[in-house]
């Protein structure tokens, strides 16, 4: 009997993973080079170090355009995130420096447990705000 | 053909199928089988996954000998002290496995924090329960000028260092260029930035590059310091046994069956393994986990209705207070004395400040040792393990901050079993005997 529920238990779990894969894109593993859009940009987004490492402290490569597809200099980034599900922020405070041609340095994110994570950016530039927001899975 | 009937239109149902099978053979026995992903968790705990020793890059003798030597006997040496009576190993003793067995630690008087044990620091970021320190050199001197600890100053210790032989000839050919203190005009006998009353006003009167000297030769000592404690790392335990067979397929005894039912539980619906991952069982991050904070409770002799009315103490903030130590700190990675880049600093020049990370979180503890390590907590507010898995399992809301925990909802039956693996990670320290003794036996 215990068996039989045991393998109902599987079936519907099993169900359910297939159900989320398909509702929705994976989270981001850092091995392309992704993007996100908001109300005014794009944000293109890829870890120089991949897999997105546990516990290290790393760096994205950032490019940002306007949904026109401009690059876009000069933006200011707000970066901040953590884990929903155990309420805290992440656990060091990332900074962004531009270099020219929409491409930005993302420095400083850790990610130190296994799980979900969200990294949020506010983007500020020419004249424009914007809110967009990266998941992973680690 | 039997693959005929899994055409196309059926794959997905034969492939759940295929999936069920799998599942009902693991759970038929759950004690010997191991999923992929329990063992790649388990991989990660073990031992053999801990990578040789991180860098210190601000303490560019902590791999030398010499250096080590120095550091073993200032840590067992009691004159380093205001009194004479308190040395590192007083509170971090070898035979309590660097720990004390006090709910907080006791040197010249009690401090507010629990001694934690230190086998095993040279892979931590962050040193002290509030990370208030981001090197191993740099935590050594604090308890050392701390009145409740050792109680002394830097002047004092300088000139324990200048005045010694063996001290004095070991420290010039490793960091060279001991400075002559013997002129008690300029270099007053006991001086310190954290002193208070005359030795702090001597410090302040003192000329800026005779500090500076003085500061010098303090941080060397916490450098010899951190060569020594670099030294101590965990030893293998039965658990690392127990995964060793389990990675090569054969068969171990080296857990008992309540063990290996708690250690499903550790990686598995108890969750420890969200925080304690890698093979000193932390990630070395900080968490606001509802500790009790022992400053904030009633005094059993007050009445409740006097208490109410009472000013109370500003409950401990944890990392929120550490970290800005840490950055104001003038031994941290950035700072003159450390022989670091500002490159290898990424640690502090990242650190989170905002209270939403940092307010009442602590330092998640290595788990190697837990079960000979009691009383539990920044505040060694618990006396038992059993007490610990209590509040996980049913956690009380944080004194200070948001407790990032909630109910594990496990059985009297699976704290036990829980508790029982913890006692599997017990161990003696990796390093030669005569470094867990003192050196003047």
């Amino acid at each position: 009997m215990k068996k039989h529920i045991d393998g109902i238990h599987t079936y519907l779990l099993t169900l359910l993973a297939i159900g989320s894969l398909l509702a929705h894109a994976p989270a981001y593993s850092g091995d392309t080079k992704q993007f996100v859009d908001g109300a005014h940009f794009r944000l293109y987004y890829k870890s120089t170090t991949t897999p997105v490492p546990l516990n290290e402290i790393h760096t994205w490569l950032l490019h940002l355009y306007t949904r026109d597809g401009e690059p876009v200099d000069g933006a200011h980034f707000r970066v901040y995130g953590g884990m929903p599900a155990h309420r805290h922020g992440l656990p060091t405070q990332p900074r962004v420096s531009g270099f020219g041609d929409g491409h930005y340095w993302l420095q400083g994110l850790k990610f130190s447990m296994q799980g979900e994570w969200e990294v949020w950016f506010d983007i500020e530039a020419a004249g424009k705000t914007d809110r967009v927001m990266v998941e992973l899975e680690l | 053909m039997h693959h005929s009937r899994c055409s196309r239109a059926h794959v997905a149902r034969c492939l759940l199928a295929a999936l069920a099978c799998v599942a009902g053979v693991v759970h038929a026995d759950p004690v010997t089988a191991w999923s992929d992903a329990e063992r790649s968790l388990l991989q990660l705990l073990w031992i053999g996954n801990l990578p040789p020793l991180p860098p210190s890059p601000g303490n560019r003798h902590a791999d030398e000998t010499d250096a080590a030597v120095l550091g073993h006997r200032l840590f067992f040496d009691r004159r380093l002290s205001v009194n004479g009576e308190v040395s590192c190993a007083t509170c971090h003793v070898p035979d309590l496995f660097f720990a004390d067995g006090l709910p907080r630690g006791r040197g010249i008087g009690e401090t507010a924090r629990n001694t934690p044990g230190i086998v095993g620091g040279a892979y931590s970021p962050w040193l002290f329960w509030d990370g208030r320190r981001d090197s191993l050199w740099s935590q050594a001197l604090v308890p050392l000028e701390t009145a409740e600890e050792h109680g002394g100053n830097r002047s004092r210790y300088a000139r324990i260092l200048v005045s010694d032989p063996v001290y004095r000839s070991i420290y010039n050919s490793v960091f060279g260029g001991l400075p002559d203190l013997s002129d008690t005009a300029r270099f007053p006998p006991d001086a310190s930035p954290f002193a208070t009353g005359k030795a702090r006003d001597d410090w302040l009167a003192m000329r800026e590059d005779d500090r500076k000297s003085v500061n010098r030769v303090f941080a060397n000592l916490g450098k010899a310091l951190e060569a020594y404690q670099r030294r101590l790392v965990p030893g293998r335990s039965r658990f690392d046994d127990f995964v060793e067979s389990l990675l090569d397929d054969r068969p171990s005894d080296a857990l008992s069956a309540d063990e290996i039912a708690g250690l499903k539980l550790f990686i598995g619906r108890a969750k420890c393994v969200t925080c304690h991952l890698g093979p000193l069982f932390t990630n070395h991050a900080f968490h606001n986990v509802a500790t009790p904070d022992p400053s904030a409770r009633k005094p059993d002799y007050l009445p409740g209705i006097v208490y109410l009315f009472m000013d109370k103490p500003d409950p401990d903030r944890g990392r929120y207070d550490g970290v800005r130590q840490a950055l104001e700190s003038e031994f941290n990675c950035l700072g003159e004395y450390s022989d670091a880049q500002p490159s290898d600093c990424a640690e502090l020049s990242f650190a989170a400040t905002d209270h939403r990370t940092t307010l009442g979180a602590f330092k998640v503890p290595s788990l190697r040792n837990v079960s000979r390590t009691a009383p539990y907590t920044h505040a060694g507010v618990f006396a038992t393990l059993g007490e610990v898995l209590d509040h996980y399992n049913e956690p009380p809301d944080a004194p200070v901050g948001h407790s990032e925990l909630q109910p594990l909802h496990l059985d009297e039956r699976e704290l036990a079993q829980l508790e029982a693996f913890l006692h599997s990670l017990d161990s003696t320290a990796d390093a030669p005997a005569e470094l867990l003794e003192s050196p003047f036996q």
